[in-house]
């Protein structure tokens, strides 16, 4: 119930004791996996185990990764481990997080059209456009995120350099969240992820920590290539407009406070603001629903990082600037709106079943009860309507019915 | 909707906004609606004591009527104005009464008629074209 409940576009409705979720709905945000004591919602995610069939495997971490272990492991201590782990690669997305950066401040500097833009590297938010904000597609940057890059140019560049042939190199990527995966494996902007696989952080941590410990241990600062970059790129709210925006942003994160910043767009409230980076989970990745670490220690662990750590990779603006006029980076696809047919038919239906949802929720105790199975009155109403309840699901219209009148 | 009420601004026009959502018309019509309504909300707020939104729907138009008992306007062409404001300095430091609303009002909805008398309220009516 508690799924339910914290759904934020009532996709779920338990029937018969079980949660059912609406595809057409969810947005991947992962609200309901983090509020199930039973762990009953499963996400489709690959096992670390899989990858065996790729004679070469390069991993991708999002950089949320790093935040997981507290501040005296070296980000390079992580990768030493994931080596160990038996990826023969570990690449890190900071090289693309930094040109993505700065071919968005570009975008934004010429783009005409209407405004804000939207930030385009969270996959739940995205959904939530397609499926609740249609209007608002539009606004979506149509940049391509940081993970991909990485991968399509390590797609690009390592079968030659190791004499492979590309089915014979996996490329995965270790995700903070059930919507990067499913954006991995059903993207919605393009035909094909760059990606072979994904799997979820909290999958990977428990076998990865001992080769952590281990390796620091071992670690000597010096050990570190010349080569090496690091920066924790984009995973707290804040650091993508940090990063890149000259213009007047806003930085949002929580999936109901970017619902409520969305709504302001829609009624053309935020008339003086150029950029929106809206992140589904509060505070930014580093809350993503497959995290293990508590953001908060996550967040000041980042910090320390940062401090630390940083080692920036130099931005080739002249690249980037020919880069974007071949639309490298941007989306293949543009993102399309996904709106739900509720009612599934012609207007003057729809009308008509709007005022019986009005007629059949005035009759109801409007108290979000839950026991009919449906997160709110409002939604038992329309459930009704739509013919997937009963009234006397409803245990006050049953008491009501059973109550024989004397 | 309630004057003075800038906690619950909005919510009115938010709430059309799903409820012509759910009924599925196309979303270019429904930002019209939306941000004509917004604006009116917006206006009560700011301007009167309390006020009604009153929706229509038929499958070939939305007729949006915003009614309020507050001091109404005595020049309506004047107020018609893009950039006329009466908005006090604290209303326009909390980024409201930029003297777009009734402006924007007009512009988004196909047919817009204002009525209002001194003293007593103003009522807007908006036409929007399926
Ligand atoms: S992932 Fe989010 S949108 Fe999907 S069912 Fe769970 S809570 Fe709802
Ligand atoms: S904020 Fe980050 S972790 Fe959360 S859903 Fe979006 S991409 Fe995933």
């Amino acid at each position: 119930m508690a799924c339910m409940r914290r759904c934020p576009t009532q996709a779920i409705r338990v029937r018969h004791g079980r949660a059912q979720i609406s595809e057409e709905l969810c947005v991947d945000c992962g609200l309901c996996l983090s509020a199930c004591p039973e762990g009953a919602v499963v996400p489709m995610a690959d096992q670390v185990t899989e990858m065996s069939r790729f004679a070469y495997k390069a991993v991708v971490p999002s950089p949320v990764l790093y935040a997981q272990f507290g501040p005296d492991i070296h980000p390079y201590i992580v990768h030493l481990a994931l080596r160990e782990l038996g990826f023969d690669e570990v690449a890190d997305v900071s090289a693309s997080t930094a040109a993505l950066a700065a071919a968005l401040a570009k975008y934004l500097e010429t783009y005409q059209g209407r405004r804000p833009l939207i930030s385009s590297h969270c996959p739940s938010t995205l959904r939530l456009i397609q499926v609740k904000y249609p209007d608002l597609v539009e606004l979506i940057v149509p940049l391509d995120v940081p993970r991909e890059v990485t991968a399509r140019e390590l797609r690009r560049s390592l079968p030659a350099k190791l004499g492979l042939a590309p089915e014979q190199v996996g490329i995965i990527y270790l995700a903070p969240c059930p919507a990067k995966i499913v954006s991995i494996k059903q993207p919605a902007e393009k035909e094909k992820s760059y990606f072979d696989g994904a799997v979820a952080i909290r999958d990977v941590y428990p076998v990865l920590l001992p080769h952590v410990v281990a390796a620091k241990r071992r670690f000597a600062e010096s050990q570190v290539p010349g080569d090496y970059t690091f920066d924790p790129g984009w995973a707290t709210t804040g650091a993508l407009t940090r990063f890149a925006s000259s213009a007047n942003w806003l930085a949002v994160a929580g999936i109901d406070q970017v619902m409520r910043i969305f709504d302001d767009i829609e009624n053309s409230k935020l008339r003086n603001v150029d950029f929106v980076e809206a992140m589904a989970c509060m505070m930014g990745c580093i809350g993503g629903p497959f995290v293990v670490e508590n953001p908060y220690v996550a967040r000041a662990t980042i910090e320390r990082q940062r401090e630390r750590y940083v080692r920036q990779c130099d931005v080739d603006f002249a690249e980037i600037e020919r880069r974007l006029r071949q639309r490298y980076y941007f989306f293949e696809h543009p993102i399309l709106p996904r709106p739900t047919r509720y009612f599934d038919t012609d207007i003057e239906t729809s009308i008509k079943r709007i005022k019986e949802r009005e007629r059949v929720y005035q009759k109801l105790r409007q108290i979000d009860c839950g026991c009919c199975g449906a997160p709110t009155c409002l939604a038992f109403a329309e459930d009704f309507v739509r013919g997937e309840a009963e009234l006397t699901d409803c245990i006050f219209l049953r008491q009501q019915e059973t109550r024989v009148p004397s | 909707m309630t004057g003075g009420d800038f906690v619950n601004a909005g919510l009115v026009s938010t709430e059309i906004k799903s409820l012509l959502k759910t009924i599925g018309f196309d979303p270019t019509l429904i930002r019209r609606v939306a941000i004509a309504t917004y604006e009116g909300e917006m206006n009560v707020v700011m301007h009167a004591r309390r006020g009604t939104v009153q929706l229509l729907v038929n499958p070939q138009a939305i007729l949006v009527t915003i009614t309020d008992e507050g001091s109404g306007i005595p020049d309506i062409e004047l107020a018609m104005q893009e950039g006329y404001s009466t908005a006090t300095e604290e209303m326009r430091a909390m980024g409201f009464g930029s003297g777009m609303g009734l402006p924007n009002m007009k512009k988004n909805a196909d047919d817009f008629f204002i009525t209002s008398e001194v003293g007593k309220g103003t009522v807007v009516r908006m036409k929007f074209i399926v």
